[in-house]
């Protein structure tokens, strides 16, 4: 229990119903589309239809990168980015680092998509924004992230506006803990049959004091990821490196060992893959080798945690001859606390420190914290009831993000269910968002009522939800017999939870229709 | 995987007695019976953190984690489950 003088309680509460009431609509957005992000992989996997399961860095595509990194330009072998693409294809991107006009650091050079067979089915000249931006087989995992993680204002103010959404999150974790008087004894209590505002205010508090160590935490860690690039890196290079990026870069990330640009064979890369796998236990999500084709050429691989563990783990080889050289930290050469802080903060905000199960934890916590924002707005407009007419726009906006938001991504997935196979879904699944954005917002101007809109949405979504595995099997996705027997349960699993989530939301709200319809008639007989 | 889910299930135990016998909800409720004692309520806390404190020394930092966010969203559902068995004509 924490007691404040009513003064400062009441200071807190506004500061709480402010910060919520300003920020709460696009906060509630980042939620949303972060919590669906928890699982971009799998939703990448579901609506791309994916079923190859073995990763590319577990095939032997060693000689074919040697022979690519002759034929490419010497000035493009400063760095090559190694990554899965497609469906467990191997991405290889030889690259040099540059400045742009606009005096950001970006990389340049040639991108190679390898398939299972190690051929080439893909080769482009390209910068770092072509090769990991959205393409026709990721647009719709890829537009969740990019919502996300700045709601698609252009860099680095959708970084920092995220930032700061991630900070008034903080305040208001912080400002709530404050104004609950009673945190633990009010744990178990939500009074459903109660007035209208104890109501709200219960299951307000009820998620908000359960998910409280998580609202710290995503926002926190959340924050973090929006700032390291847009102020912290930028200051730190001002004040220690003279405002050299890239200096800053080598200096805490680079790789230990003199240069040595004597040429040299890079026939290591297998034998270096095969290597970390059996170290790490799990095949890498990204690798990069540094000074292609010279003597000091050296292989990173990135991986997920091992079993237990929370940092993702780093190794260094010899790109040359494939020889372990140490367990790299993420950050300097020698491990340290800063370094293993910085290295947990991407599984303490992702989930993905333990697979599936760790990553369905987080989804729980990412709808808990939605349920916490939306019931937080819905709170704030109950208590101005009086207030009903001037502030009927707000109550309409809270229902049209609130769950028109969802529905909008719903529509957005189904629109790239139909364009995938055209080939134009990285155009059509921003516009598809938008298109049904609009068409939610004036539905939700002209509605009879904000309660009878949110009603229909309910419903509309939980129609939406049952459509798309159809839709997905319809347009060419395959069938669970062939996703099971590839060893894909990824694709059943999403099918069951929309048509689980769906059925349920439909049957809440025809039943209740239904009940409601049915009792009108119990109503009538009398008269009759 | 199988020391966190042991863990989560002892700590579900836990927060289902709290529950069950937690004393403003069942007073807001307005149901029979009684209440548990303030001596039952910290046993049954104690019992229901010592699985995590019991991770937290095996260094197990992920099952820490999944079993905290997990025991989170139990007893958030818990509330709301046991909110939808209680007494409708307390209006």
């Amino acid at each position: 229990m924490i007691n404040l003088a009513q003064r400062e309680t009441k200071l807190m509460v506004a500061v709480h119903g402010w910060s919520g009431i300003l920020l709460g609509l696009l906060l509630y957005a980042v939620v949303v589309t972060g919590t669906a992000a928890v699982f971009a992989d799998e939703i990448g996997t579901w609506s791309a239809g994916h079923v190859a399961t073995q990763s590319a860095f577990a095939r032997p595509h060693g000689k074919v990168i040697e022979r690519l990194g002759a034929q490419t330009p010497s000035k493009y072998r400063e760095a090559v980015d190694l990554f899965e693409t497609g469906d467990h294809d191997l991405g290889v991107f030889f690259h040099r680092h540059e400045t742009d006009a606009a005096g950001n650091l970006i990389s340049r050079g040639v991108f190679y998509r390898l398939d299972e067979a190690s051929r080439v089915v893909e080769q482009r000249p390209a910068t770092n924004e072509e090769v990991f931006g959205a393409t026709n087989d990721n647009a719709l995992s890829s537009f969740l992230v990019e919502t996300h993680v700045r709601l698609h204002v252009p860099n680095p103010w959708g970084l920092l506006l995220t930032g700061i959404l991630g900070l008034a999150m903080l305040v208001a974790a912080v400002s709530g803990l404050l104004i609950h008087r009673h945190l633990f004894k009010d744990i178990f209590t939500l009074r459903r049959a109660a007035k209208p505002v104890l109501f709200n205010r219960d299951r307000h508090n009820v998620a908000g004091t359960w998910s409280l160590p998580f609202a710290f935490v995503l926002a926190f860690t959340g924050s973090f990821f929006s700032f390291y690039g847009t102020v912290g890196i930028p200051i730190v290079a001002m004040a220690a490196f003279g405002g050299d990026v890239e200096a800053l870069n080598e200096t805490v990330y680079g790789n230990p060992g003199k240069p040595d640009a004597r040429p040299a064979a890079m026939s290591g890369t297998d034998r270096a893959f095969a290597d970390a796998i059996r170290r790490a236990g799990d095949a890498p999500t990204f690798a990069a080798i540094e000074n292609f084709g010279r003597a000091d050429a050296k292989l990173t691989t990135y991986h997920p945690p091992s079993e237990g563990g929370l940092a993702p783990i780093s190794l260094l080889y010899e790109a040359g001859t494939g020889a372990f050289v140490q367990v790299k930290p993420l950050i300097g050469q020698r491990p340290s606390t800063g370094g293993t802080l910085a290295a947990i903060m991407s599984p303490l905000h992702f989930g993905n420190f333990a697979g599936v199960l760790s990553k369905g934890v987080w989804f729980g916590l990412g709808f808990a914290m939605c349920y916490v924002i939306y019931t937080g707005l819905r709170l704030w407009l109950v208590r101005r009831e009086a207030e009903a007419r001037s502030l009927d726009w707000l109550s309409r906006s809270v229902v049209v993000v609130g769950l028109g938001l969802p529905l909008a991504l719903l529509v957005t997935a189904a629109v790239f269910l139909l364009t995938k196979p055209l080939d134009t879904a990285v155009y059509w699944v921003p516009t598809g968002f938008v298109l049904a954005s609009l068409a939610l917002i004036v539905a939700g101007a002209v509605w009879s009522s904000a309660a009878a809109y949110a009603r229909a949405l309910v419903l509309w979504s939980g129609l939406a939800m049952l459509a798309l595995p159809i839709l997905r099997l319809v347009t060419g996705g395959p069938g669970w017999s062939t996703a099971l027997t590839a060893s894909q349960p990824v694709i059943v699993a999403l099918d069951c939870a929309l048509l689980l989530a769906g059925g349920w939301m439909t049957w809440q709200r025809l039943g209740s229709h239904l009940r409601s319809g049915r009792s009108d008639r119990l109503v009538l007989e009398p008269a009759e | 995987m199988l020391l966190t889910v042991i863990s989560f299930a002892i700590t579900a135990a836990a927060l289902g007695a709290l529950c069950l016998g937690d004393p403003k909800r069942r007073r807001t409720a307005r149901l029979d019976g009684a209440a548990h004692s303030s001596a039952a309520r910290r046993m049954l806390v104690v019992v229901g953190l010592l699985p995590g404190a019991a991770l937290l020394l095996a260094a197990h930092g992920a099952g820490f984690l999944i079993w905290l966010g997990g025991s989170a969203i139990f007893g958030w559902l818990l509330t709301m489950g046991a909110a939808g068995r209680t007494n409708p004509s307390a209006k």
